[in-house]
């Protein structure tokens, strides 16, 4: 039960599974009709309830398959490759409960208090036990690569990835998905904000301040267009200014909304020139802070650049290393690297 | 003594329930708009919607109140029907839409075990004269020795 062919299997479960609470979301509204003779809702409250169990438990897979032996894994084995990268996430996990909120979205972490801190806890912890894990098999692979060749241990590493690169591409991809679950464990803690806002008002979201230095509008033969310019502070520290914008394109008769976006590794923040007050001509204007995006593009980009190692052909002749005489054989085998 | 274990217990349980802002953002999130843009009524981002302002309104009227938040949902199901609340409930067969993914996973487990305990209790390949595979202690010595040139 304890072999890679099973972890294949529970993968593959988890994943049909995730599919049949789409399709069981999707049709429940009309199973409700026809049972109860009234529809309901099935929107993202459901999902969130449902599929984010079933995506942790993927993620558990995604860190404990690689170090599974096909057929059998012994338990031996199990505590010699899971220890310290458990210790290191169990590590994290405490790390980001005990540390201040003040230091950005992912600390100071309560659990306790509500459930969608406690995924975001699991998340980022198991996304760590897949990085470690992957990290660990690096190492271990160019490890004994050094000692047999000498190298340095980061050319042992590229050395062990180019003898077979769609495994370790493999492997790089799974540690992209990692960082993309800790971008999707910010979601947890988005904020937004609409306001009214005159000249000189204040709006503060997080540990954001926006003044409203003015608000304006243009005409021209393409569109019509109002913005805000904003001066944004962050603890007191001028970050500089923003300018949300809306238009109205004449030809088309389209609103289009032109968010100003500040992005760094820890939030998003955006504005939205949402529109204007009929009555007093002041601009209503929309901020949304959001965590941790950027981990979510990063994510993507290194998937991206795991499958590009994963197509690219194996090095062409593999190292030989004399083995010592094996049991009950005359003469030693070349030991050659495969998957 | 147990009087203190159960203000203790009330103190957690209620902590950081009470405060009107969370409390309109949780059930706010819990509740469609309307106007049919098929979004959460509290990120509802379409341009001139007619109702999401008056909801919203409504909503947080309600949580100024005072009213529970079962009280709140049962309000904006009456004025709004069922389709309001943007996920099904506890209660009745909408229970169902949360039983039935659970169930179909300790199925799918229940296959996977049998699939497993087949494959084990197949039998061995047939192999070449004059082979013979290797098993029990043999195999685990031969693992030791991968395992020992391949580790350190």
């Amino acid at each position: 039960m304890v072999s890679r062919e099973s972890s294949f299997l529970f993968n593959n479960l988890l994943f049909v599974l995730l599919c049949f609470t789409v399709l069981w979301g999707t049709w429940f509204p009309k199973i409700s009709e026809l049972v109860q003779g009234n529809q309901v809702t099935v929107g993202a409250p459901f999902y969130n309830r449902v599929a984010i169990p079933v995506a942790l438990l993927l993620l558990i897979l995604t860190a404990v398959g690689p170090l599974l032996a096909w057929r059998k894994t012994s338990l031996e084995s199990l505590k010699r490759n899971f220890m310290w990268p458990t210790i290191g996430a169990i590590a994290v996990a405490i790390f980001l409960m005990l540390t201040p909120q003040s230091w950005g979205s992912a600390f100071g972490l309560k659990p306790w208090r509500d459930i969608s801190n406690l995924y975001s806890l699991m998340a980022i912890a198991l996304a760590v036990l897949v990085t470690l894990t992957v990290a660990s098999e690096f190492y271990r692979g160019g490890r004994v690569i050094s000692k047999h060749t000498g190298q340095g241990m980061f050319a042992s590493m590229v050395q062990l990835t180019h003898r077979n690169t769609r495994r370790y591409g493999g492997y790089i991809v799974h540690f992209g998905v990692a960082v993309v679950i800790i971008g999707f464990a910010g979601s947890a803690f988005n904020q937004d904000k609409e306001m009214e806002m005159k000249t000189g008002d204040q709006m503060t979201i997080g540990p954001y301040t926006a003044i409203c230095r003015s608000s304006t509008e243009d005409d021209n033969p393409n569109y019509f267009s109002q913005w805000a310019v904003l001066d944004i502070y962050k603890g007191g520290k001028p970050l500089g200014t923003m300018t949300p914008e809306r238009r109205f394109y004449h030809a088309s008769r389209q609103t289009s909304t032109l968010p100003f976006i500040r992005s760094t590794l820890n939030e998003d923040l955006y504005f939205v020139f949402e529109g204007v007050n009929q009555d007093n001509g002041r601009p209503i204007l929309r901020a949304h802070l959001n965590a941790l995006v950027m981990w979510i593009w990063l994510g993507v980009w290194i998937m991206l650049g795991g499958t590009i190692l994963a197509l690219v052909p194996n090095a062409p002749a593999p190292v030989r290393i004399p083995a010592p005489v094996r049991l009950g054989q005359p003469h030693p085998a070349p030991v050659a690297t495969g998957d | 003594m147990l009087q203190a274990l159960l203000l203790c217990a009330a103190v957690f349980a209620f902590l950081g329930a009470g405060d009107p802002a969370t409390r309109f953002t949780e059930i706010g999130h819990q509740m469609m708009c309307i106007c049919g843009c098929n979004q959460i009524l509290l990120e509802c981002n379409h341009v001139g919607c007619p109702d999401s302002d008056g909801m919203r309104n409504e909503l947080m009227a309600a949580v100024s109140r005072g009213d529970s938040d079962s009280l709140v949902e049962q309000s904006f199901v009456q004025k709004y029907g069922p389709t309001v609340l943007a996920a099904p409930t506890m209660q009745g067969f909408d229970r169902a839409a949360y039983i039935i993914p659970p169930v179909a996973l300790i199925l799918g487990f229940g296959l996977i075990v049998m699939v497993v305990r087949s494959w084990k209790n197949r039998p061995a390949p047939a192999i070449a004269d004059g082979l013979r595979p290797a098993s029990g202690t043999e195999l685990e010595q031969f693992r030791d020795q991968a395992r020992k040139e391949t580790d350190l």
